[in-house]
């Protein structure tokens, strides 16, 4: 990258140059492997990325290999050789090569007239990606900075998700254990089976959208795993965060909790498992909205746990 | 805690909250900003060296001027083309900027890559599935589907003509060196290709260099050196893009558009644009996103959809690896100004989230759930 502009600077920028495009293709890379194998890919991507993430990073380091071969046999060949006959056959091989991206910068004009090319510079004045630029590898090695910090280390914080989960129809209504027994128009007596199944936060969301399927939730007793998130000390929400494809697009899934009983044992933001039954609300101000919540008896229903592998549900 | 609302006939016991009395950097603030910026990154990740290994093939492989023989000779249907080359190749957006960029070096008319680069992240067989996807639980999985892929077409290619126009009149000026086609001609002598080269900087070897006989490392070697400089040129502009992304999704958030609705609805299609350039999601996963603003009507939804992938704020500074910035101008604002008006069309013909090619009544009976739960009572 460097050469076609450094006129008059030496040639040592040239190789610099490419030695930090190569040592930062290998960073890079490497990189990419240790953030597989560290399992930090949890906190960012779906387990469906691990694996091309860590493939990328070996693949990224095998080409800096290789190149790296390539720069240190025309360096060897170029200390070696004065610029003779056999020489310069070598490099037209060699150098030609490792100037292409360079030059076609002299292309874009005259092939045949090598003095349009000074015009050429005029207008690359934005961008040119010529001379030795040591801006471009220090953000290059902000990435690999973090990976060697050990960073992202746990997920989002609770705050994060303050709007999504105290705004809207589900903070709204104050749901008891009374409304949800008259909407769901249910006896009020519980039986329930010592181990219940466990669902996902993202089953509960489809089925709320079926009334078919509602109704056959309805009353059923299971277990949910997600994160914690009070309304007050006896309304609160339970939520997991949903991505398709990495952290960015997080979406928080939310099933609401109710119970007749202060809950103490667990903070914002902290994973507990919950044994309840499955009730649904109808969303006070939009027709065709449901919002499941889950139905807790006892204090020992709510249990705080420690943070699970996969921290996201994915479809 | 004071985001709660309050609400009358609703009172709460609003709980101690520590976190009020910390500084305003806040270290998990900072977790959720690395959060953002490293999954956006490394999501990308593989799919650039993708495009990088794959213009590192073209380079060294495909010789000059075998593309344009290709391509057929009438504007309209070589940008048509371009425009669903996706529907062959398909490629993400960030790999796509890469592979794009060799080709129009080697000669492929700048009409046909802006189509493919527009409209291949949004006309290919993997997003379209995830939009159906997406968007099938709310029963409007087709429409949706149709109406990005259309939007995205036209847009693409109206785009490409406006670009190709540009072009008859300005030249290879507007493109950067990397960028711009090679001359016809190879006058490349021998005698051209000396030891001279790495102090006149006048001879291009790669312009002889695809389709001649080399050894096997010495091909390998020239596909990792392309590979390698067009690997960490994007990955730079990747990474300010990730940055600038991630800074910007701590003031702008899908609630925050999402609390709009109901207002005026030009607003909101502008408000969920200017989402899409803010979060810079990958377009497989942006239809998931979508698909969660379930007070929206469509139109500022499909606004999301198809802007998301042809312009974003990583797309942005990738792009100026590619195009100057008169190009990139015109780029831009077609692309906006286009999606914002045909947005507001739609707007007013299809304001509901109601399927119009299924009959609303058959859609109460859709999605049965996948499974039942065993320990009822």
């Amino acid at each position: 990258m460097a050469h076609s502009h450094a006129q008059g600077a030496p040639e040592g920028t040239y190789l610099l140059d490419q030695v930090c495009t190569v040592a930062a293709s290998l960073g890079l890379g490497l990189s990419a492997v240790w953030l597989y194998q560290a399992g930090t890919l949890r906190y960012i991507l779906v387990p469906g990325f691990w694996k091309p993430v860590a493939i990328g990073g070996v693949l990224v380091a095998l080409l800096s290999v290789v190149r790296l071969i390539a720069l240190v046999r025309l360096t060897m060949l170029a200390r070696a050789e004065t610029p003779g006959q056999e020489a310069e056959h070598v490099h037209d091989e060699n150098c030609g090569h490792d100037q292409s991206h360079d030059h076609s910068h002299s292309h874009s004009h005259s092939h045949a007239a090598p003095a349009v090319d000074e015009d050429a510079h005029d207008h690359g004045d934005d961008d040119h990606d010529h001379g030795w630029a040591p801006w471009r590898y220090i953000v290059l090695a902000l990435p690999i900075v973090l990976v060697l910090l050990k960073i992202p280390n746990d997920g989002f914080s609770a705050d994060r998700w303050n709007k999504e989960l105290a705004g809207g129809a589900i903070a709204v209504q104050r749901v008891s254990i009374t409304t949800v027994g008259a909407v769901a128009g249910a006896p009020w007596v519980l039986t329930r089976k010592s181990d219940p199944k466990s669902v996902m936060f993202n089953e509960l969301t489809i089925v709320a959208a079926s009334a078919q399927a509602r109704a056959q939730y309805t009353g059923k007793f299971v277990r949910l795993t997600g994160q914690f998130f009070p309304y007050d000390d006896r309304n609160f929400t339970l939520y997991r965060l949903k991505i398709s494809c990495c952290a960015s697009d997080a979406v928080p899934l939310k099933v609401r909790i109710a119970c007749d009983f202060v809950v103490s044992n667990a903070n914002k933001g902290d994973w507990v498992e919950v044994i309840g039954e499955v009730q649904f609300v109808k969303s006070p101000d939009k027709e065709n909205e449901w919002t499941p919540v889950m139905i807790i008896q006892e204090l020992k229903d709510i249990k705080p746990i420690e943070k699970p592998l996969e921290l996201y549900e994915s479809v | 805690m004071e985001v709660l609302p309050a609400r009358a006939g609703c009172p709460r016991t609003p709980l101690p909250d520590p976190d009020k009395r910390l500084p305003s950097v806040d270290p998990r603030a900072v977790q959720d900003f690395v959060i953002n910026f490293t999954s956006i990154l490394w999501e990308a990740f593989p799919f650039v060296i993708l495009g990088a290994l794959i213009a590192g093939i073209l380079e060294e492989m495909v010789p000059q001027q075998t593309l344009t023989k290709l391509i057929p000779k009438s504007r309209t249907l070589a940008i048509g083309i371009g425009g669903l080359l996706g529907l062959v190749f398909p490629m993400c957006e960030c790999g796509i900027v890469p592979v794009m960029r060799r080709l129009l070096r080697k000669g492929m008319p700048l009409g046909t890559c802006v189509a493919y680069m527009l409209a291949g992240p949004i006309i290919n067989l993997v997003v379209i599935t995830s939009t159906a996807v997406a968007f099938g639980p709310h029963g409007i999985g087709a429409e949706m589907v149709l109406l990005r892929c259309g939007m995205g077409f036209v847009i693409a290619c109206t785009t490409a003509f406006l670009v190709q126009r540009q072009y008859d009149r300005e030249g290879p000026s507007l493109l950067t060196p990397l960028a711009a086609p090679l001359p016809t001609e190879t006058p490349l002598t021998e005698k051209a290709v000396s030891l001279d080269v790495l102090a006149t900087p006048d001879v291009h070897p790669a312009e002889a260099r695809a389709g001649q006989k080399r050894s096997a490392f010495q091909r390998i070697a020239n596909i990792s050196e392309t590979s390698l400089h067009d690997f960490t040129d994007i990955m730079l502009f990747l990474t300010l893009g990730s940055l600038m992304a991630a800074t910007a999704k701590m003031f702008l958030s899908p609630t925050d558009v999402a609390s709009l609705s109901g207002s005026f609805s030009p607003l909101l299609i502008l408000a969920m644009m200017g989402l899409a350039v803010v979060m810079c999601l990958c377009s497989e996963a942006d239809a998931f996103v979508a698909a969660s603003f379930t007070t929206l009507a469509p139109a500022p939804k499909l606004a999301f959809l198809v802007l998301g992938p042809m312009f974003d704020l990583k797309l942005l500074l990738m792009f100026t690896r590619v195009f100057r910035k008169r190009l990139i101008v015109t780029i831009v604002i077609s692309v906006v100004v286009q999606t914002f008006i045909y947005a507001n069309i739609l707007n007013m013909v299809w304001s509901e989230n109601v399927s119009f090619l299924n009959p609303p009544a058959a859609q109460e009976l859709q999605t049965p759930p996948t499974s039942t739960p065993q320990g009822g009572n």
